[in-house]
């Protein structure tokens, strides 16, 4: 796991920190872990996650598309996840970029989509002709170590923050309504995966194996093996990986799925309170919005900001309440009109 | 600090600040970071605020906290040995290219007696060419010191063991200054640590136990505040 950016000091300083005493090269303790901040909106299904200093971005977007022939029933979830060239100089050489893009990708996919976080059959609109795709891309924009904890924390926020478009089936006729028909409703989010990853290291002088709770640039740079689990809130273990040839008795891992659990409800509960201070904006809350004052991420910066982005909201919103669903904003929540990003079928 | 209220003080690159300089009645206006005369102005060439006197403290740009270093003659940086060659070594000191360190450029060394420098090793060395077009020229040679690069006791060279951090170009800056010495000396009666500091924003820290270099590499760490 060698880290070109990395000084051949730097690796040999994280070990010799745990040598003296499972010591870690940031004065963590080794089941220590770094502040954790979510942040959501302002478009539905769009989340960022800081882990220390690493950062990562990620967004849901829902298209209605058709479903594979021999899976006439489900919906599709895509996941894409990236390294940004933002997130270091090592992400701008080819060869180090395709390959980790590809392991975090693999990762994610293993944690969201083989845990069957979102639940496909729930994603069908019209069996075999009509189904819901879920599309997830991930960013990392700031790297110093975890990528993968990070991005799950972020993958599951986006999803339950994320929104899709309501329908309305009479037979074989499917009417996808827009948003400001309808309230776009949440996706069918049946659990919140959170990873907890480690990094492996073996000190052959000693025999001695060090695991430390998410890893920094530094320790990645220096690590044997690297061990991620994953787990719900419902004390669920969902998945486990290990990788590098750092041999691992059966009581370590119990010891390191204990830790998952533990962290499974931290994130949860952080995600759950960051959903709640930062809800995903309704249109119909917002009262009739022109759209020249809605922020549209997908067109390039024109002209003046819009004047919701100094967090205070625009003079044309009126706030309505559906259903007690959205509550009144108050002066510093973040409350911009999501842009119309839903690719609305016609009439099939 | 520019006296005049009304005067624009903060730039962008390529921006001149001929109107800022209306207040300076000097003949003689002493220039420093960040600024540059192209076509017979005054320009900036990063972005900030403009700072500084022309007389006791020179003209600058107090830029906003950068991590990415550019090479200047007589900056003392520390680097990440990257490349080793027949005749020297490529070494990352931070900026956009790799400088060179040629291999007899250190204290003494002769064809004989030379450092075989491993890669990912970290050295201590004076920038001794630097252009914007052109890679930058390093060397762990200190003109007028006799010592030899063998015992260690030179100035440049290989730094062993430690732990090295990164900070923003201002900060190591603030450092070097008298006013950092003091504080770093102030830390040094707490906790027993040599450092090298580099103006490239990387700074190596060596104290006698894993602990010890932990607890300084945090203090300093937590201690950078941006600009």
């Amino acid at each position: 796991m060698v880290n070109e950016r990395l000084s051949r000091n730097e690796r040999e300083f994280v070990r010799s920190c745990l040598q003296e005493g499972g010591l870690r090269a940031d004065g963590r303790s080794l089941d220590g872990t770094r502040p954790l901040t979510v942040r959501l909106g302002p478009a539905p299904g769009l989340a960022e996650v800081t882990l220390g200093s690493t950062r990562c971005v990620a967004q849901v977007a829902v298209d209605a598309t058709t479903p594979f022939p021999d899976r006439p029933e489900e919906g599709l979830v895509t996941i894409s996840a990236q390294f940004s060239s933002l997130a270091g100089e090592q992400f701008t050489a080819p060869t180090w970029y395709g390959m980790r893009d590809d392991e975090l990708t693999r990762s994610i996919e293993r944690t969201m989509r083989d845990t069957r976080a979102i639940e496909s059959e729930s994603l069908c609109i019209l069996a075999g002709k009509l189904v819901w795709a879920v599309r997830i891309s991930v960013q990392i924009i700031d790297y110093d170590g975890n990528a993968l904890d990070a991005a799950t924390a972020a993958v599951s926020a986006a999803l339950l923050h994320a929104r899709r478009p309501d329908v309305t089936i009479s037979g074989d006729d499917v009417r996808i309504h827009s948003a400001e028909e309808r309230e776009p409703v949440p996706l069918p989010v049946v659990h919140t995966p959170v990873t907890a990853s480690f990094a492996t290291f073996e000190d052959t002088a000693s025999g001695r194996i060090y695991l430390a709770l998410d890893p920094s640039l530094q320790e990645e740079g220096a690590m044997d093996g690297s061990l991620s689990l994953s787990a719900n809130i419902h004390q669920e273990i969902c998945g486990i990986y290990k990788a590098g040839g750092v041999p691992l008795e059966a009581a370590t891992i119990l010891r390191c799925a204990q830790l998952t659990l533990a962290r499974a409800e931290e994130v949860t509960l952080d995600i759950q309170q960051a959903l709640r201070l930062q809800p995903t904006a309704g249109m119909l809350t917002l009262g009739s919005v022109v759209p020249d004052t809605v922020t549209d991420l997908s067109e390039p910066n024109t002209a003046e900001p819009s004047p919701t982005e100094n967090n205070a909201p625009g003079p044309k919103r009126q706030k309505r309440s559906v259903a007690g669903e959205h509550p009144a904003s108050s002066g510093d929540n973040d409350l911009q009109p999501p842009p119309n990003q839903y690719e609305l079928a016609t009439n099939h | 600090m520019a006296t005049s209220e009304t005067a624009n003080t903060f730039f962008v690159p390529g921006e001149a600040i001929d109107e800022a300089l209306h207040w300076i009645d000097e003949e003689e206006i002493r220039i420093g970071d960040g600024l540059e005369e192209v076509g017979g102005r005054l320009r900036a060439t990063v972005a900030g605020a403009l700072r500084g006197d022309g007389r006791s403290v020179p003209l600058h740009i107090q830029a906003a906290s950068r991590r990415r270093y550019t090479a200047a003659r007589e900056d003392a940086v520390v680097g990440i040995v990257r490349e080793r060659h027949a005749d020297g070594f490529r070494v990352d000191v931070g900026g956009g290219e790799l400088a060179n360190l040629a291999a007899l450029a250190f204290q003494g060394a002769s064809k004989r007696n030379r450092p075989q420098l491993a890669i990912g090793s970290v050295v201590f060395a004076r920038v001794v060419f630097a252009h914007r077009d052109m890679e930058p020229e390093i060397s762990c040679v200190e003109e007028g010191s006799v010592k030899s690069w063998v015992t260690g006791e030179a100035l440049y060279g290989e730094l062993k063991g430690g732990q090295l951090i990164r900070v923003p170009l201002h900060f190591a800056r603030a450092l070097l200054h008298p006013t950092g010495t003091t504080r770093m000396t102030e830390l040094g009666r707490e906790v027993a640590f040599e450092s090298v500091v580099g103006v490239n924003g990387w700074i190596w820290i060596r104290a006698e136990s894993c602990q010890d270099t932990v607890r300084v590499a945090a203090a300093l760490s937590a201690a950078v505040v941006p600009h």
